[in-house]
C-alpha cells in the first residue's frame, strides 16, 4: 500500500519531535528511515501506525486520510524495537493474538500460525514462552505476529538494534528476501547508516526532527543535499579553510573554490576514498607521514600525518596496501582527488570539485 | 470511536495514543473511583483527627495536651524511639554491609528472617516477651530476685517495640546498597583507604537515602506502635503510658476530645513523615535525573555528526523529495 | 557461613557476626521461646489431684452448698446424677469425688459445647457474666476458678491446649480475623489496582498529593487509625450517620454495632490499603507501553488487551500485595480494637483474644493461640515467596 505524508508536523509539549515533513512510499517498497536518535523518525513511523497523532499535517494510506481512523482498524503490523511479546504467552498464543481478535474461525488460527511457523523457522516452538526464546526467535515471532492477520503495511522500528552483531548480518540478508517474498510495503527506523544502505529500496534521512533527504542509498551517498547527510552517511574529513584568491586554504592543503570571496571560510569535506597516496614522494604534491594503520578486515583505515601536522584518514583494500609497499611510519606523498564545499551561505552542497582530470572514484561499496 | 478520543492533555503533559489508550470517559470514571476510595479512607480519616480534636474548642485541647500524663506519655514514647531507632539503625548497617557486598550461603534465608518480624502480629511480639520476661516466664523469677522489670516497665516495651521495627532501616539499606555494587569500595580500598574509610567515605553518603528513609519509617513506627506495646506495658498512666496507649485509655474512659488530642499530635508525626518520605523520593528522583542529563550530555558531546558547525539559519523546510 | 566468595572488602566477620547474634537476640529467641513453651506447657501434667486444693472443707462447702453466683453455676454445670452423687458422698472419699467430678466437668462436654448453649443453661447470670467479665472463652474453667480461685493451680496439656485453639469462642475469632482479613484484603486488591493504575496512567490535579496519601496508613499510628475510623463511623460520625438505622429501642444503631464484622473490615482495609498499591506501582510503571500498543495493532479493544494482556503481568504482583495485605490484616490488632465492639462470638478478633486471654492469667490459652496466628503467618510468607518466583518466571532472560 502506498503512503503519503503531508506536512506532517509533531509537538510534545513544546518541542518539535516532527517538523513539517513530507514523502510518499511507494506500493511494495521498502523503505528506511535514517538519522541520529532523538532525530523524530520513530516519531514518524508511529505516526504512520496511529500511535501518534499527528499534531498537524495529514498521513494518507492508499490515497485515503487516515488521520482519524483508529490504531486498530489500520491494519498496519508493528514491530517494536524490544519487540513487546506477550510474556505471559506462548509463541502459538502470541502469532495468533491478532487473528483470535479479528474473530479467525480456530482452524484458520491454527493453520495460519502453523503457515507462518514455518515461513519464520520457528517451527517446534510454539508452545515455548517469549523468556525461553533466542533474541533472533524473539525478533522473528514479533515479526511473526504482526504479519498474521496479513497487514497492508509493515512497520518496524529498529528491528536489528538489540540483536548482537553477528546475527544482524543475518537478519538483514532474511529482511530483504521476506520483502522480496512478500512483497508488503516495509517501512523501518535504524540509526545505522550501513544498515539502511544495506537493506533499503530508498532511504529517507532525518535530523533534529526534519527530513534531510530521501532517496536511493547510492543517491545519497553520491549526491548528498547538505553537509549533515555528506557527514552522516559514510566517512568524511572535514577541514576549516579560509579562502585566499579564489583557493581555499588549511596549512599546506589548498583547495580550488572558485566565487569564494577572500577571507570566507569554508568547511571542506572529502571521501577516505579521495585521498591518493603514493610512497614516490615527487609523484603527488603533499608529503605526509602514514602514522598508523587500522584493520578492518578487508579495508584498511590509514592516519596521515601531515607535514603541519594536520591529520586525514584515508582508506584502501589490502590489496592497494601491498602493493604500494606501505608500512606505519613510511614518508608519502599524497593528494586530495576530490572535494565539497560543506558550510556556504547556502543549503544545498555544491557539487563535487576535482583537483584536477582524474577519473572518479567508485562509491558504490559499503564503507 | 475516533471522535471521543481525542489528544489527552492533562496540566501539560500530552500523551496521544489513540485505541492503546482508555477512552476520555473510562479514564475519568476510574479517576473519580480512585479518587473517591482514597477520600473515603485515606483523607476523611485524617481530616477527622483533627477536627474531632479541635471540636470542643482548644481550651479542651491544651488541657488534655498538657496534661501532666500526657506530657508523660510523649516523652516516654520520645525515649522509647531514642533507643530502639539508634539500635535498629545500627543492626541495618551491619546487615546491609554482609548482605550487599558479600556473597554467602543462606542469604536468601537471611533476608526472608531479617524480614519475619514484619509478618508477626504485634501482639504476638508483645507476648514473646512476656513469655521470657514475664514472671511466668524462662528469666521471671531470676529478674525478680535481682529486683529488675522488664515486663510492665520501659525496657520491655523498648524489647518490644525493637522488635517491632527490627527491619525497617535493613530493609530499605539492603537494595540502596546493592544497587551501588562493589566497585567504589574496591577503588577506595586500592587508593589505600581503610575498611572503616571505605564505609564512612564512600559507602555511606552513597547510600543515604535509603538510610535515612528507612530511619523515618522505623522512627515513625517506633513511636506509633500500639499493639506490642501494650501487651508488655501494664498501662500504667504517667508511668508505662506511651501516646498510643494514652489514646486507648483516654477513649476507654469517654475523654473523647482529649484522646483525639494526643490522637492529633501523632496524626501531626504521620504527616510530618510522609512530608519527609516524599521530599526523600524527590531527592532520589532528581539525582537520578540529573545523573541521566549528565550521561546524555557526555553522549551528546561525544557522537560525531552534532551540529558541531552548526548548519546556516536558511535551511528551514526547503527541501521536497518525491 | 563464613563462606566470604567474592569479595575483598573487610568486615565481613565483624558485621556478619553482629547481624546475626542481634537477630537471634531480637528475633529468633523470643521466637523460638514461644514456641518452646506452648510445648513445655502441653508436656505438663493435667488432671487435678487433691493435693491441688489444700483448704478441702472449705471448698467442698462453697461447692455443695453454694453461698454465691460463680459457684453456683459451676455446681449448675454439673450433670443431675453427678450432683447428687456428689452431695452424698460421705467425708472421707470427698476429695476424690470432688477432683473426678471437677475434671470430669473440664474434661466433659457440657464444659466445651457451644456458647450459645451454655448462654441458655447459665441464664441470666451467665449472660450477665459473659457482658461483663468477657474474660477468657473457656468460660467455665473461669467459673471454676473464680469459685475456687486461691484453690485451684494452673494446669494443662495437649489436649488442654488443642481445647483452647479449637474453643468455640477462639473458632469464632478465627472466623472473624480469616474472613474479614480476606475481604479486606480482596477490597484492597480491587482498589489498590484501581488507584495503582490511575497514579501511574494518568495525570490530574492533586495526583502528587494522593501518591503520597497512600503511604498515610503506613505512616499513622493503628490506635489513632482506629480511633479517628471508629468515630468516622459512629452513628453520628461523617460517614456513619448515612450507614446507621434505627434500633429497637429507637436509637440510631450505628453500622459497626449491627454488622459487627463492618468495622473490623474497614479497619482492615484501612490497614492493607499500601501494601497492594506499593507492590502494584512500580510493576506498572516499568510496564512496557509497547506490550499493549502491540496489542491494540493487532486489533484488539482496550477491554480485550486489559484482559488479556495487562491484567495477566500484573496478576503475581496484584497476589503478592493481596498476601502482603492479608497477612498484614491478620496480624493488625490495634486500629480494630477501637472500631470493633470486641464481643465475644460476634465481634472479637483472633489477636484480641489473647489479649484477653492473658489478662486473665491464661497464658497457655493465649500462647495457643497465639502459635496458631504465628504457624498462619509463616505460612503466608512462604505463599507470598512462591508467587514471586513465580512471576519471575516471565521475566527472567
Amino acid at each position: 500500500m502506498s503512503i503519503e505524508l503531508k506536512q506532517i508536523t509533531k509537538k510534545f509539549g513544546e518541542v518539535t519531535a516532527v517538523a513539517n515533513v513530507n514523502f510518499t512510499v511507494n506500493e511494495g517498497e521498502l523503505v528506511g528511515l535514517l538519522g541520529p536518535s532523538g532525530g523524530g523518525k520513530t516519531t514518524v513511523l508511529r505516526m504512520i501506525a496511529g500511535l501518534e497523532e499527528p499534531t498537524t499535517g495529514d498521513i494518507f494510506i492508499r490515497g485515503q486520510r487516515v488521520n482519524d481512523v483508529s490504531v486498530r482498524q489500520r491494519n498496519i503490523g508493528f514491530v517494536f524495537q524490544n519487540y513487546a511479546l506477550f510474556r505471559n504467552m506462548n509463541v502459538f498464543k502470541n502469532i495468533a493474538f491478532g487473528l483470535k481478535v479479528k474473530k479467525w474461525k480456530r482452524g484458520d488460527i491454527a493453520a495460519r500460525v502453523a503457515e507462518l511457523l514455518e515461513q519464520f523457522d520457528l517451527q517446534g516452538l510454539d508452545r515455548r514462552y517469549p523468556h525461553q526464546l533466542s533474541g533472533g526467535q524473539r525478533q522473528r515471532v514479533a515479526i511473526a505476529r504482526a504479519l498474521a492477520p496479513r497487514p497492508g503495511v509493515l512497520l518496524l522500528d529498529e528491528p536489528f538494534g538489540a540483536v548482537d552483531a553477528k546475527i544482524r548480518q543475518e537478519l538483514r540478508e532474511w529482511l530483504v528476501t521476506l520483502h522480496h517474498d512478500l512483497n508488503v510495503t516495509t517501512i523501518f527506523v535504524t540509526h545505522d547508516q550501513e544498515e539502511a544502505m544495506e537493506v533499503s529500496n530508498r532511504i529517507v534521512i532525518f535530523s533534529k526532527g526534519r527530513l534531510e533527504q530521501m532517496g536511493a542509498p547510492r543517491e545519497v551517498y553520491e549526491q548528498p543535499v547538505n553537509e549533515f547527510v555528506a557527514r552522516f552517511v559514510g566517512v568524511m574529513n572535514v577541514l576549516e579553510t579560509e579562502v585566499l584568491a579564489g583557493v581555499a586554504r588549511i596549512n599546506e592543503l589548498q583547495f580550488v573554490a572558485p566565487g569564494y570571496a577572500d577571507g570566507a571560510r569554508l568547511r571542506i569535506g572529502f571521501r577516505p576514498y579521495a585521498v591518493q597516496v603514493s610512497t614516490n614522494l615527487n609523484l603527488l604534491p603533499y608529503r605526509a607521514v602514514l602514522r598508523r594503520t587500522y584493520f578492518l578486515g578487508i579495508m584498511l583505515r590509514l592516519e596521515l600525518e601531515l607535514a603541519s601536522g594536520l591529520t586525514l584518514r584515508s582508506r584502501m583494500t589490502k590489496e592497494e596496501y601491498s602493493q604500494l609497499g606501505l608500512y606505519d611510519g613510511v614518508e608519502v606523498s599524497l593528494r586530495i582527488k576530490n572535494y565539497r564545499v560543506l558550510a556556504t551561505e547556502h543549503s544545498r552542497l555544491a557539487p563535487e570539485l576535482e583537483s584536477e582530470y582524474q577519473p572518479p572514484p567508485t562509491f558504490g561499496e559499503n564503507i | 470511536m475516533a471522535g471521543i478520543v481525542k489528544r489527552q492533555r492533562i496540566a501539560g503533559c500530552v500523551k496521544s495514543q489513540r485505541g492503546a489508550e482508555e477512552s476520555a470517559v473510562a479514564k475519568w470514571l476510574l479517576i473519580g473511583g480512585a479518587i473517591a476510595f482514597c477520600l473515603v479512607f485515606l483523607l476523611l480519616p485524617l481530616a477527622n483527627v483533627f477536627v474531632q480534636a479541635g471540636a470542643k474548642g482548644s481550651a479542651g485541647y491544651w488541657r488534655a495536651i498538657s496534661h501532666p500524663d500526657a506530657w508523660a506519655a510523649m516523652k516516654l514514647t520520645l525515649w522509647i524511639a531514642a533507643i530502639s531507632v539508634p539500635l535498629n539503625l545500627l543492626f541495618g548497617l551491619a546487615a546491609a554491609w554482609a548482605i550487599a557486598k558479600f556473597e554467602f550461603r543462606g542469604k536468601a534465608l537471611l533476608i526472608t528472617l531479617i524480614d519475619l518480624p514484619f509478618s508477626v502480629s504485634p501482639v504476638v511480639a508483645g507476648l514473646m516477651f512476656v513469655v521470657l520476661f514475664g514472671l511466668q516466664g524462662y528469666f521471671g523469677a531470676w529478674l525478680r530476685d535481682h529486683g529488675l522489670q522488664v515486663i510492665f516497665a520501659v525496657p520491655g516495651m523498648v524489647l518490644a517495640t525493637v522488635f517491632v521495627t527490627f527491619p525497617f532501616v535493613a530493609r530499605e539499606l539492603i537494595p540502596a546498597m546493592q544497587a551501588t555494587g562493589s566497585d567504589q569500595e574496591h577503588a577506595a580500598l586500592a587508593l589505600g583507604a581503610s575498611g572503616w574509610q571505605t564505609f564512612w567515605h564512600v559507602t555511606l553518603p552513597s547510600a543515604r537515602w535509603g538510610l535515612l528513609y528507612g530511619v523515618i519509617l522505623c522512627n515513625a513506627r517506633a513511636m506509633g506502635e500500639f499493639g506490642a506495646v501494650r501487651v508488655v506495658s501494664g498501662n500504667i498512666a504517667g508511668k508505662t503510658q506511651t501516646m498510643p496507649l494514652r489514646v486507648e485509655s483516654l477513649n476507654e474512659e469517654f475523654h473523647g476530645q482529649a484522646a483525639f488530642a494526643v490522637a492529633s499530635l501523632l496524626a501531626l508525626l504521620a504527616l510530618v513523615t510522609l512530608a519527609f518520605k516524599t521530599f526523600l523520593e524527590w531527592r532520589q528522583r532528581r539525582e537520578f535525573v540529573l545523573a541521566q542529563q549528565a550521561a546524555a550530555g557526555e553522549l551528546s558531546v561525544v557522537s560525531p555528526p552534532s551540529s558541531a558547525g552548526g548548519r546556516p539559519a536558511a535551511t528551514k523546510g526547503t527541501r521536497k523529495h518525491a | 557461613m563464613a563462606a566470604n566468595k567474592s569479595s575483598v572488602l573487610p568486615g565481613f566477620r565483624l558485621t556478619m557476626g553482629y547481624t546475626m547474634l542481634y537477630l537471634s537476640l531480637i528475633v529468633l529467641i523470643p521466637i523460638g521461646a514461644l514456641f518452646l513453651r506452648v510445648f513445655q506447657a502441653g508436656m505438663a501434667t493435667a488432671a487435678f489431684t487433691p493435693d491441688d486444693f489444700d483448704d478441702f472443707p472449705a471448698l467442698w462447702e462453697r461447692l455443695v452448698q453454694p453461698h454465691d453466683a460463680a459457684s453456683a453455676m459451676v455446681w449448675a454445670q454439673f450433670p443431675p446424677d453427678t450432683r447428687a452423687a456428689l452431695a452424698a458422698v460421705a467425708e472421707p472419699q470427698r476429695p476424690q469425688a470432688l477432683t473426678g467430678a471437677l475434671n470430669q466437668l473440664i474434661a466433659g462436654e457440657a464444659l466445651f459445647a457451644p456458647a450459645s448453649a451454655s448462654n441458655v443453661v447459665l441464664s441470666a447470670k451467665a449472660d450477665w457474666y459473659l457482658r461483663h467479665a468477657p474474660r477468657s472463652e473457656w468460660c467455665n474453667r473461669t467459673l471454676l476458678e473464680d469459685a475456687f480461685y486461691a484453690h485451684i493451680k494452673k494446669k494443662t496439656n495437649w489436649v488442654d491446649l488443642w481445647l483452647s485453639i479449637k474453643s468455640p469462642r477462639a473458632l469464632a475469632a478465627y472466623r472473624l480475623t480469616f474472613g474479614a482479613s480476606l475481604l479486606a484484603a480482596l477490597v484492597n486488591a480491587v482498589f489498590g489496582t484501581l488507584v495503582a493504575w490511575v497514579l501511574v496512567r494518568y495525570e490530574f490535579y492533586g495526583r502528587r498529593f494522593l501518591d503520597a496519601l497512600v503511604d498515610f496508613p503506613f505512616a499513622l499510628p493503628t490506635a489513632v487509625a482506629g480511633l479517628t475510623l471508629a468515630s468516622l463511623f459512629a452513628a453520628n460520625g461523617w460517614l456513619g450517620r448515612f450507614l446507621a438505622r434505627p434500633a429497637t429501642d429507637g436509637r440510631m444503631e450505628a453500622i459497626t454495632q449491627y454488622l459487627p464484622w463492618f468495622g473490623v473490615v474497614i479497619a482492615l482495609v484501612f490497614v492493607g490499603l499500601p501494601f497492594v498499591v506499593r507492590t502494584l506501582q512500580p510493576v506498572l510503571e516499568n510496564f512496557e507501553r509497547e506490550v499493549e500498543e502491540a496489542s491494540a495493532m493487532l486489533g484488539a479493544g482496550r477491554l480485550h488487551t486489559f484482559r488479556r494482556v495487562i491484567f495477566p503481568s500484573l496478576l503475581p504482583s496484584i497476589l503478592t500485595g493481596f498476601a502482603l495485605a492479608f497477612a498484614r490484616a491478620i496480624g493488625e490488632f490495634g486500629s480494630v480494637i477501637f472500631v470493633s465492639s470486641n464481643l465475644p462470638y460476634r465481634s472479637e478478633i483472633a489477636p484480641y483474644l489473647i489479649v484477653v486471654r492473658l489478662e486473665s492469667y491464661d497464658y497457655a490459652g493465649a500462647m495457643a493461640l497465639a502459635v496458631v496466628l504465628l504457624i498462619f503467618s509463616f505460612g503466608l510468607l512462604v505463599g507470598i515467596n512462591v508467587i514471586e518466583q513465580w512471576a519471575g518466571r516471565f521475566v527472567k532472560e
